[in-house]
């Protein structure tokens, strides 16, 4: 397979890419992820967990099973910022989870 | 907004959770990313086989909309064109149509997300012309477009090669299925020989060396185990990537159920128990979420979820429930353990 | 291209067609059409470039997780031309990259 290859299509990060990291200690998805950029693109590794992960177990001879899956974090698809960030009846995202954080002692919330 | 049973995906699974749900009288919304309702289903033409009875001779599209139609004399809520991006902190959903969001409190949830293709690489499987062999089918049968005049596909799975069959029905010109290992990994015989009518040709122990064109498809380079060093060259305008599915398992994810690995059943999904609820009290899972298998393990995890959706908001089971969840587990035993036993083993090795 | 016969579906039933402008050229499109098979059905391929090498870009999952077929509709920058319906009059551009939250003096 052509080093260049493209695996992460959203970061354009290649199979050198992963190689890299993983040369550098990279166990997991999420240490190859901290260390190119990769998964981290607009569709948040939805297209290149299991290719990454799969070419991370051949690396490091391991099976897939033992290549934990990255933390998917919210929001699960793209949401304009205004949305996210709005300040509607029906209450918004970032609003409300700054209301319901417990603030630290001598802090206002 | 409240409800008692909240859907995420309404696919042939969510709508058959939302039947046992709501057929029972208890409050029931589906959520769905897109603007209709029947998931993955919207665009298969063949007949869904093996279904249980009711669904018998039912074309995929048809079966979507059985499923659907059925659900109408009762007050289900649809909010379609929404999707699910999160969790607040007390537990209800994020649910976002673009505009603003949606905060949904449920007493409990079944999870229906079903699966995604996974891909495979090789150099060019970004150009324009590269789609999923799912993509390719969504072009014909429910756009109702050529992807391209002439294509080739890259895996062989019961799902690459029935679409491949469909797109040869359409008078697309596919020149052959190129599989890397030296066997095809479709495991349903009709699909196989329904291929071979065709004449395309299922080329093993072939891999894709480069895709290449000026801003979209237009040759593929393959080289092929058995004559090594040769490199042959492919005038083609559209490639099929089959790379075989996964659970979705963002849902899973932001709602801190913990994963398991199963390679049977598509890889990494959700940990569940013979209720389908995930280690996370009050979260069914179902369908291709709960591991992926045929459309009727996909329709009975469905309905199975739903019954024991309603025992968690009646604090228990009944007999009647119990013995209709039964005539469900049977039958999923009876298709899944025919058609696939490996994935019916797996399921039973991970419910524990 | 249209399939206008299909063997199992049929014959393609007259829907109404609709408009959109893609760079500034009108296409016609059928209604209750993506924007993506849209442009498909119109011989463009091509929806957008990469952010970072700038490479040609167009329909990949159809489903709307990998984000591939970015494309600015009706002045909106990064929407899925695989999960937006087309609209009569409806303005459609490549995607060129990031958006550019300096253009305008509050974004988009």
């Amino acid at each position: 397979m052509d080093k260049s290859t493209i695996v992460c299509r959203c970061e354009e990060i290649t199979v050198e890419d992963i190689a890299s990291a993983v040369s550098q200690g990279a166990e997991t998805f999420d240490d190859v992820k901290r260390l190119t950029r990769c998964g981290m693109g607009l569709c948040q590794a939805k297209t290149c967990r299991i290719v990454i992960s799969e070419l991370i177990a051949e690396m490091k001879a391991k099976s897939a099973a033992d290549i934990s899956v990255p933390r998917l974090r919210m929001p699960l698809r793209p949401v304009p910022i205004g949305v996210l960030a709005a300040n509607t009846a029906s209450g918004s995202f970032v609003r409300s989870t700054l209301a319901e954080a417990e603030p630290d002692e001598g802090q206002e919330k | 907004m409240e409800t008692e049973v909240l859907i995420l995906g309404g696919g042939p699974s969510g709508l058959a959770a939302a039947y046992e749900v709501a057929s029972r009288g208890h409050g029931v919304m589906i959520v769905d990313e897109a603007w209709a309702l029947g998931g993955q289903l919207r665009q298969q033409t063949q007949i869904i086989d093996p279904i249980p009875a009711p669904f018998t001779g039912l074309r995929g599209f048809q079966l979507a909309e059985t499923l659907v139609e059925r659900l109408k004399e009762f007050p289900v809520e649809y909010l379609l064109k929404h999707e699910f991006i999160g969790l607040f902190a007390d537990g209800s959903a994020g649910v976002s149509g673009g505009e603003k969001i949606l905060r949904i409190s449920a007493k409990c949830f079944v999870v229906a997300t079903g699966a995604a293709e996974s891909a495979r690489h090789f150099p060019g499987w970004t150009l324009p012309g590269v789609m999923t062999i799912g993509a390719a089918q969504i072009l014909i049968n429910r756009e109702r477009i050529y992807p391209g005049k002439t294509g080739l596909v890259v895996g062989s799975s019961d799902m690459a090669l029935e679409i491949t069959r469909q797109m040869h029905d359409v008078g697309i010109n596919v020149i052959g299925v190129v599989e890397p290992t030296s066997q095809i990994l479709a495991k349903d015989g009709k699909i196989v020989s329904s291929l071979q009518e065709t004449g395309i040709p299922v080329l093993l122990q072939t891999e894709v060396v480069a895709v290449s064109g000026s801003g979209k498809v237009e040759t593929v380079l393959l080289s092929s185990g058995n004559k090594p060093g040769v490199e042959t060259d492919c005038q083609v305008d559209f490639v099929c990537i089959d790379g075989g599915r996964h659970p979705i398992l963002e849902p899973f994810s932001i709602m801190n159920c913990p994963l398991r690995y199963e390679k049977e059943l598509g890889g990494w999904l959700p940990s569940y128990n013979g209720k389908l609820q995930s280690t996370n009290s009050g979260i069914f899972v179902a369908g291709q979420a709960a591991g992926v298998t045929c459309q009727a393990g996909v329709v009975l995890t469905g309905a199975i979820a739903g019954i024991n959706a309603v025992d968690y908001l009646e604090n228990g089971t009944a007999e009647a429930r119990e013995s209709c969840k039964q005539v469900y587990w049977d039958e999923l035993k009876r298709i899944e353990s025919t058609q696939t036993p490996e994935v019916w083993q797996a399921r039973m090795s991970h419910m524990g | 291209m249209e399939i206008v016969n299909h063997p199992v579906l049929g014959e393609l039933s007259q829907a109404k067609t609709v408009t959109l402008y893609f760079a500034g050229q009108p296409l016609t499109a059928r209604e209750g059409q993506t924007v993506a098979a849209a442009l498909m059905m119109n011989g463009i391929y091509k929806f957008g470039k990469s952010r970072k090498l700038l490479q040609a870009r167009g329909l990949y999952c159809a489903n709307g997780r990998c984000q591939s077929c970015l494309m600015t509709i009706d002045g909106v920058e990064h929407i899925r031309a695989c999960s937006a319906l087309v609209r009569d009059g409806m303005t459609v551009e490549e995607n060129t990259g990031d958006p550019d939250i300096r253009r305008k003096p509050h974004g988009n």
